[in-house]
């Protein structure tokens, strides 16, 4: 390993860092969308939540289903889109140092899923259970379900396929293969979606009670411990920038240059 | 991206705002049950409440009685199976102190019998401000629960002045509200310090995460533990003799401390039924409910062995009552009592002591379509049941069960 | 091994450490978070009732239970950050992620959304049963002995680490002639409605044996059977853990 070796730079770089400011710009909002849906949730559950078959409940919460849907469905087709056409064409020109960057940028777009994740399976998803145990179920749409499985989980999908459309378009290594543990990241919670038609045709069929620890609700765990891939994705991610980090002395850093020139009129030779 | 975000945030404040200027509104969903499971499980009748004004720390009585439906859908478990007589309110809103079926407590589990008659009364103490629909309800194992009519309590007060206490069989009284949570914190709080004391010696040699994942790779399986320090080891010892010691220690001190305790209490209770006399026999010949028209149309025969005339009063079914106003005057509870004070038309007069007729009952009126039975004609049985209600000239009142096929008119 | 240098971004000990601070600053506070998430979900679907309810922590089916599905992520996790990053924190992290969440959840749903006091509805303690398996993890460097001896103690002393949080609740009351114990009476007093009495998986009366001994015998049972779950899962925990790449998906 070479390691004390200081070599003086040809440009003063910036640091390479993590988009921090996007990071928590992000991160407030999406609190502050959430915590607003909550106090919403909380202002109007109980008192025009209760009956599906009552005016006021089409006027708050139908509606709330149907704008969400639609903002979720037109965010989603514009952050892929936007990173589809936007997507970097020349990944074998890239630099280590943008590459290094961009793991970075990954691994923060992992860590707001983290949180986003956090927020609906454990909050949203327990204010569903208490939800369900002091009332009694009278529609599908329910509106810790609204909540819930129309709002948190399509919002958490959105995040991880984010990142994974980014590794995807922008990640050399990403882009030219699949990652068997990413791909799983997102398989998982999207499969939640054809598990909540298995659980509400059950709820509304032969199962009436609102236990929690259900047999009906076990296709739900099954699909978050897809999420126990994600120690492998994490050694894909690690294992390059172990690779990216490497300090290399004076000699190798020439050579590297004389290698990338070298690629670089390959590639314009290629092109020609 | 700012922008986005304040147009956001001024939207949802503008939404919150709208919520705070609007009245609640409250029912429980049970327009959302099927018709025939409405109408063939439980006859819910006489619901009352002692007061629809009250305090916080105010007691109310709820009651009412129930029949048990002969015609209990073959397709949903049994009420005679487990039953427990339960509360609709959301969440604990009140308290229940007492809840008795025929003077017997139903703090546990039970059944009741098909067709048979209970009384009921739940006693509850207000606990949280707001207006609520509070109902009565069955919760049947397998089935759900089993909604009867709701009424309109509206509690006022300080929620801050409700008291809830209990005194054990060790003669100590406790405070509901908050007994216990002291101690539970204290114990997870201390878990919490240790937990969070040995992630924190982990984090005091950070970076962590690629340097020793790089060293691992390095080093390979057999050799890695080499990136263990002693000083970790006698970390892991101190920490897991702690860890030990804090379980051994604090179960110790807790068996001395609560040396008498219970397991938890569950059992089933058995509930006997009212005994009945009635002088009366029902026989539905024919039910036709007409879509067009909102009406519902019975013939019955009916043979009367008592000794004064009979005419039908009240048809009840799925919670909506539908009254004769020649027998029975009614007034609505309030804005939202199922009843319809003048929907029972009855051809065919009082039916003599020692007669058998046959007479025709129309109940007709909005409340079925309002109330979503009109989907009755999309039940997989098509049976349908209700209550009679039928008064003696003396005004005494005899209810009956009838059900059987019904067949819909579409024009 | 020179094509790897080659791709180097870094040029001195210093730009590097500052690039694996960075990488610490994401990827502790992730898997944190996830672990919360997919704990709390998981822990929520197959636990639920039980950790949720004073009323449902019985002596027979709760401490068998609630070790089965604890040991889980404790499993799964603790082989990546030990068998990759050599940090016995696998169990310890995760408990406490749920344990937070918990308690988060538990007053935010619970008590403020669905208003139940918070004394009926507190988590249960179980961060001491992770850091057993950690050190224990560390001590033998072995997954075999972990399981056998860490994951026998998950089902052991999860009763008796909880007892000294639970006794208060167990202690007998009369109420209209019946005896029940402080949580049974919660249970009957603050209304759910939809959980009558008769959801409740709790003890029933039945043939006692081993002197009475009722709840060692659960802990016990608990504990060997969870030897072999912890075993399991950590075999989960390395097929996660393994970076696998396709050509193409389908």
């Amino acid at each position: 390993m070479t390691t004390t070796v200081e070599t003086p730079r040809a440009t003063p770089d910036k640091p390479i860092r993590a988009p921090w400011k996007a990071f928590f710009g992000m991160l407030a909002f999406s609190a502050v969308v959430f915590t607003v849906y909550r106090i919403y949730q909380h202002e109007t559950a109980f008192t025009f939540g209760l009956d599906y078959f009552n005016p006021e409940f089409a006027t708050y919460w139908m509606s709330v289903l149907y704008a969400e849907l639609a903002i979720e469905v037109l965010l989603g087709a514009a952050i892929v889109g936007y990173l589809w056409t936007t997507r970097d064409r020349h990944l074998d020109k890239i630099t280590p140092a943008e590459e290094l960057r961009r793991y970075l940028v990954l691994m923060s777009q992992l860590l707001l899923f983290g949180a986003i994740a956090y927020v609906v399976t454990s909050i949203y998803t327990e204010s569903d259970a208490a939800w369900h145990q002091v009332t009694v179920r009278d529609t599908d749409f329910t509106p810790t379900h609204i909540g819930l499985f129309y709002f948190g989980v399509p919002v958490f999908i959105l995040s991880v396929l984010t990142a994974f459309v980014y590794a995807r378009t922008r990640i050399p290594a990403f882009a030219s293969k699949v990652s068997l543990p990413f791909a799983l990241l997102v398989a998982g919670p999207v499969m939640i979606m054809p598990n909540l038609g298995f659980n509400e045709w059950g709820h509304t069929f032969f199962y009436a009670e609102e236990l929690f620890a259900a047999p009906i609700h076990w296709g739900f765990v099954l699909l978050g411990w897809a999420t126990f891939a994600a120690g492998g994705l994490l050694v894909q991610i690690l294992s390059r920038i172990v690779q990216l980090t490497q300090v290399i002395g004076s000699a190798s850093a020439q050579q590297t240059d004389i290698q990338v020139e070298a690629a670089a009129k390959a590639e314009l030779n290629a092109a020609a | 991206m700012k922008r986005l975000i304040s147009l956001t945030c001024s939207a949802l404040v503008a939404m919150l705002s709208l919520v705070a200027a609007m009245e609640p509104a409250q029912a429980h969903g049970e327009r959302a049950q099927m018709p025939q499971l409405r109408m063939r499980s439980v006859h819910w009748f006489d619901i009352n409440v002692s007061t629809v004004n009250m305090q916080i720390n105010d007691l109310i009585k709820v009651t009412g009685s129930f029949m048990p439906s002969n015609y209990w859908p073959e397709h949903v478990q049994s009420i005679e199976k487990t039953a427990f007589l339960n509360i609709g309110v959301p969440g604990p809103s009140f308290v229940r102190l007492d809840s008795r079926v025929n003077g017997v407590p139903m703090i546990r589990s039970t059944a009741f019998k098909k067709g048979e008659l209970y009384n009921f009364e739940i006693t509850l103490k207000a606990r949280k401000t707001g207006r609520y629909h509070v109902h009565p309800v069955i919760n049947v194992e397998g089935t759900g629960p089993i909604i009867g009519p709701g009424l309109w309590v509206e509690v006022g007060g300080d929620e801050a002045a409700f008291e809830n206490s209990a005194t054990t069989l060790l003669g100590k009284t406790i405070n509901l509200e908050s007994y216990g949570l002291a101690n539970a914190a204290f114990w997870s709080g201390l878990w919490f310090v240790i937990g969070l004391a040995w992630f924190a010696y982990w984090l005091l040699k950070c970076p962590i995460v690629v340097p020793r994942f790089k060293r691992v790779n390095e080093l390979g399986p057999a050799e890695a533990d080499k990136i263990i320090t002693p000083n970790d080891r006698r970390a892991g010892l101190v920490f897991l003799v702690l860890a030990l010691s804090v379980v051994a220690g604090s179960y110790m001190y807790t068996q001395e401390k609560w040396p008498i305790t219970t397991p938890l209490q569950t059992g089933k209770i058995e509930v006997p039924p009212i005994d009945v006399d009635l002088p009366l026999q029902v026989r539905l010949q024919d039910a036709r409910y007409r879509i067009p028209g909102r009406s519902f149309r019975m013939e019955l025969e009916v043979t009367n062995s008592g000794d004064s005339p009979v005419m039908v009063g009240e048809f009840a079914a799925g919670n909506l009552r539908f009254i004769n106003s020649d027998v029975l005057k009614v007034t609505p509870k309030d804005e939202d009592d199922l009843v319809a004070t003048d929907a029972l038309r009855v051809e065919g007069g009082p039916i003599a002591p020692g007669e058998t007729r046959t007479i025709v009952v129309y109940a007709d009126d909005a409340l079925w379509e309002t109330q979503r039975m009109t989907t009755m004609i999309a039940s997989p049985d098509a049976l349908v049941a209700g209550m009679l209600f039928f008064f003696d000239a003396n005004g005494e009142r005899f209810p009956v069960e009838v059900g059987g096929m019904m067949i819909p008119e579409f024009v | 091994m020179s094509q790897e240098l080659a791709a180097s971004a870094v040029h001195s000990t210093a730009e590097q450490h500052r690039v694996h601070v960075q990488v610490d600053l994401l990827a502790i506070p992730l898997v944190v978070l996830l672990f919360a998430a997919v704990f709390s979900f998981q822990f929520a679907l197959l636990v639920g009732d039980w950790d949720y309810w004073i009323d449902w922590r019985d002596r027979r089916w709760w401490p068998l239970v609630t070790p089965l599905a604890l040991t889980i992520l404790p499993a799964v996790f603790g082989y990546f950050l030990w068998e990759r990053l050599r940090l016995p924190l696998g169990a310890t992290l995760t408990i406490i992620a749920l344990t937070a969440a918990a308690w988060i959840s538990r007053y935010l749903n619970f008590h403020l959304f669905a208003n139940f006091p918070m004394n009926m509805v507190w988590p249960s303690a179980y961060i001491g049963l992770g850091l057993i398996v950690d050190c224990i993890l560390l001590l033998t460097g072995s997954f075999f002995w972990t399981g056998l001896f860490g994951g026998f103690a998950f089902g052991v002393l999860l009763y008796p680490m909880n007892w000294p949080l639970l006794a208060p609740f167990q202690v007998p009351v009369e109420m209209h002639g019946t005896m029940l114990t402080v949580s049974d009476l919660m249970g009957f007093e603050y209304i759910r409605t939809a959980i009558p009495e008769y959801v409740r998986i709790i003890e029933q009366s039945t043939l006692r044996t081993f002197g009475e001994a009722v709840t060692p015998l659960t802990a016990v049972f608990a504990g060997f059977l969870n030897i072999m779950n912890f075993w399991f899962w950590t075999w989960i925990g390395y097929l996660g853990s393994k970076a696998l790449w396709l050509r193409k998906i389908v």
